[in-house]
């Protein structure tokens, strides 16, 4: 009598594991990777006085500071903007990166029962924990918005490359939070390093300065780090500095994309000792 | 065209057991062991997963399963009994997908739905109706399926009242109901539960042996591990028997069930030779005899209640570098349904026992045992080190019959688990 349904849904266990995601099970989850994030959500600012208020206060807290040191003691070559804009639209996409990469880094060590005691596509963790740090990403980017029209900046037709740059910002995030958090479900030191290496990653990205502070020689090497061209992107759109360099941004793109599919390669392949090496 | 919706062709997993060290007894030693401390942990770690990979040497590991081989048919309701540690939730946790097997392959034709713990995925700060979603998606149900549910599954709970409310304001037996009433309206082809029913109170246990029941009737296929043998027999067909992660006993409920009474409920000797025991971990450090005693220092395995069980136990050191550890003993006493009674442990009740000599003994002695009549098993393990040094589950096991527990005259013939002194104005 379960015919049908049965020939349809013949599962093989075996040893082994799959080279790459399964998105035919990924499609059967959607329900699922959907309560997680409004899990995530709903879970991150539950008996807050603020709430989601957080969500502007790190950018902003960081903006403010940044303009004491580097803005007015330092002052760093901001190329003629007013310093707390200028780092505001960097640290607005710098901060969805750092707090979506540290959680989903730590999403798969931090959801033991989900990995022990229940089978789901574990791919969903981390995903969920990304795409629900989205909604702190466009709260702090209506303030941007806000915040430039203060400045009497209005971005031109330019603005329709920000959906390219939010790509790369969400792939070089999944793929950093993917190898970090397959890692640390074995060995919890990345749990330990993450705090320390995200505020290193910080200064090697242009979010204080201007990238231009960069000798131009090593400006390839620098645009490994794909935030640079994310951050240099922003600033193009909204503050029309910085031009925007096709060599880097093919660096930038082509590094973290391939970091993504190594990322996913290994968190496929390692999946199936999850719920052993924990 | 076979009719089997599961069948396992010699699935073995093992896991690696982590060794004892030595202790240095030199400073430099100290030293050297300090800085040598994050290898080994690499190396620990590693072990982890390279237990998997089942060409890769191992110098101390566990078969947990071993070539298991079964053959499961549409509508089967299977029990699986076994002692702890024999490998069943290991079972159902490769059935469920949630881990792989080393060795072997299983093929599985249907959904399954697996419930090794009761509320998987409940968060605190949700409310009652955000829970049940995530949880149901998380069992593997879609939005709609949920949605068609709801209102089925908060009146099984009984908690619709407060189904707005943040879980975490709810008492611990709201939660299970809660999380159960979701399990309880899962309609896969292949059901999996773990041991989940022990918890909640009596009556919603029953409340949810009946759904089970009905889950059953209706046409699925049930796997169910519990030690609740009673159940075991009232809701299964067949019944599987796992030991040391080998299939022991297949078929008949009843049949299997008094089969595997009869290994656990067998009283041994009053002393027991324990070094021709085999042994997963190494033989640096082992047990060499297991002793019972009464107050009067008779050897013997049947007590009066009330009388002193002495366990005494004998061990030999191979390895010399363990001299100065510390050994710490756990003697755990199981009941005839193997629920554990008691749970005795030499640095817990404040003894230190130092290793001198190559060959030296413990010994513990419980004044007045205040069990109830049956028949006990005793499970011993030696720690040195932080390391388990040696483990021997069910090393023999005991009987307790009637006595004059308060020292009264006055007979007591109750068939209480327990008993203990109580005052009386």
């Amino acid at each position: 009598m379960d015919n049908i349904s049965s020939k349809n849904n013949i599962k093989i266990i075996t040893p082994h594991s799959k080279y790459f995601l399964n998105f035919k099970e990924i499609l059967e989850y959607k329900d699922l990777l959907y309560f997680l994030i409004l899990k995530d959500i709903k879970a991150r600012y539950a008996q807050s006085i603020i709430g989601v208020g957080w969500a502007i206060i790190q950018p902003l807290f960081f903006m403010l500071v940044f303009t004491v040191i580097f803005g007015k003691l330092v002052k760093i070559d901001s190329e003629g903007i007013p310093y707390q804009i200028f780092s505001f639209t960097a640290l607005v996409p710098w901060t969805f990166f750092s707090n979506s990469m540290a959680d989903s880094a730590n999403s798969l060590s931090g959801n033991l029962s989900l990995i022990t005691n229940i089978y789901i596509p574990r791919i969903m963790i981390p995903l969920s924990a990304i795409i629900g740090k989205f909604i702190d990403f466009i709260i702090s980017f209506m303030i941007l918005i806000i915040l430039l029209i203060y400045y009497s900046y209005y971005p031109d037709e330019k603005i329709v490359t920000i959906f390219f740059y939010i790509l790369l910002m969400f792939i070089a995030s999944l793929g950093f939070g993917l190898i970090l958090g397959t890692m640390a479900i074995q060995y919890r030191d990345i749990k330990y390093a993450l705090p320390f290496g995200v505020q290193l990653f910080m200064y090697a990205t242009p979010v204080a300065y201007s990238v231009n502070m960069i000798p131009e020689k090593y400006q390839l090497i620098y645009a490994l780090n794909p935030m640079v061209t994310v951050i240099e992107g922003f600033r193009n759109i909204f503050l029309d500095t910085g031009n925007i360099n096709i060599e880097m941004t093919s660096v930038s793109f082509i590094t973290s994309s391939i970091c993504l599919i190594i990322a996913i390669i290994y968190f496929s392949k390692t999946e199936r000792i999850f719920a052993d090496v924990v | 065209m076979n009719n089997y919706l599961i069948k396992t062709e010699n699935i073995s997993k093992r896991y690696p057991i982590r060794k004892q060290n030595a202790r240095p007894d030199t400073l430099v030693g100290t030293v050297i062991d300090f800085l040598y401390k994050p290898v080994r942990n690499l190396k620990e770690l590693r072990n982890l997963s390279s237990a998997q990979n089942s060409d890769y040497e191992l110098e101390s590991y566990i078969w947990a399963l071993n070539k298991i081989n079964l053959k499961i048919k549409n509508n089967e309701k299977i029990g699986i009994i076994g002692k702890n540690g024999s490998g069943k939730s290991t079972l159902l946790k490769i059935l469920s997908r949630i881990t792989k097997p080393t060795n072997g392959t299983a093929i599985i034709k249907g959904r399954v739905a697996s419930l090794i713990e009761v509320g998987t995925g409940f968060h605190q700060e949700l409310s009652g109706r955000e829970n049940v979603y995530l949880n149901g998606s998380i069992l593997g149900m879609s939005k709609s399926e949920i949605d068609q549910k709801y209102d089925e599954i908060i009146a099984f709970s009984g908690v619709a009242k407060f189904i707005d409310t943040p879980i975490k304001r709810y008492s611990s037996g709201m939660r299970v109901r809660l999380a159960f009433s979701v399990a309880a309206h899962l309609e896969p082809e292949i059901l999996i539960i773990d041991e989940v029913l022990a918890v909640g109170d009596a009556s919603f246990q029953k409340k949810c042996l009946g759904k089970m029941d009905d889950v059953a009737k209706s046409g699925r296929t049930v796997l169910f591990v519990s030690h609740n043998l009673e159940s075991i027999i009232s809701l299964c067909d067949r019944v599987i028997w796992i030991d040391d992660g080998e299939i022991k006993g297949d078929g008949n409920p009843l049949q299997i069930v008094n089969q595997y009474l009869e290994t656990i409920n067998n009283i041994s000797e009053s002393q027991i030779d324990l070094t021709s025991i085999n042994r997963d971990t190494n033989s640096s450090f082992q047990f060499s005899k297991l002793i019972m005693m009464n107050q009067n220092n008779i050897k013997s395995s049947s007590f009066n209640v009330g009388d002193d069980l002495i366990i005494k136990l004998k061990y030999s050191l191979k390895d010399q570098n363990l001299l100065k550890s510390n050994l710490q003993v756990k003697i755990s006493i199981h009941n005839s349904t193997q629920t554990e009674v008691l749970n005795l442990n030499n640095e817990v009740s404040g003894y230190i026992h130092k290793l001198i000599n190559k060959e030296g003994h413990v010994v513990c002695k419980i004044p007045h045992i205040p069990l109830g009549e049956g028949i006990y098993s005793i499970n011993i393990e030696a720690i040195i080190n932080s390391g388990a040094a040696d483990v021997i589950n069910n090393v023999g096991s005991f009987e307790i019959i009637p006595g004059d527990y308060f020292g009264t005259g006055v007979p007591n013939n109750t068939k209480a688990n327990f008993y203990c002194i109580s005052e009386w104005e």
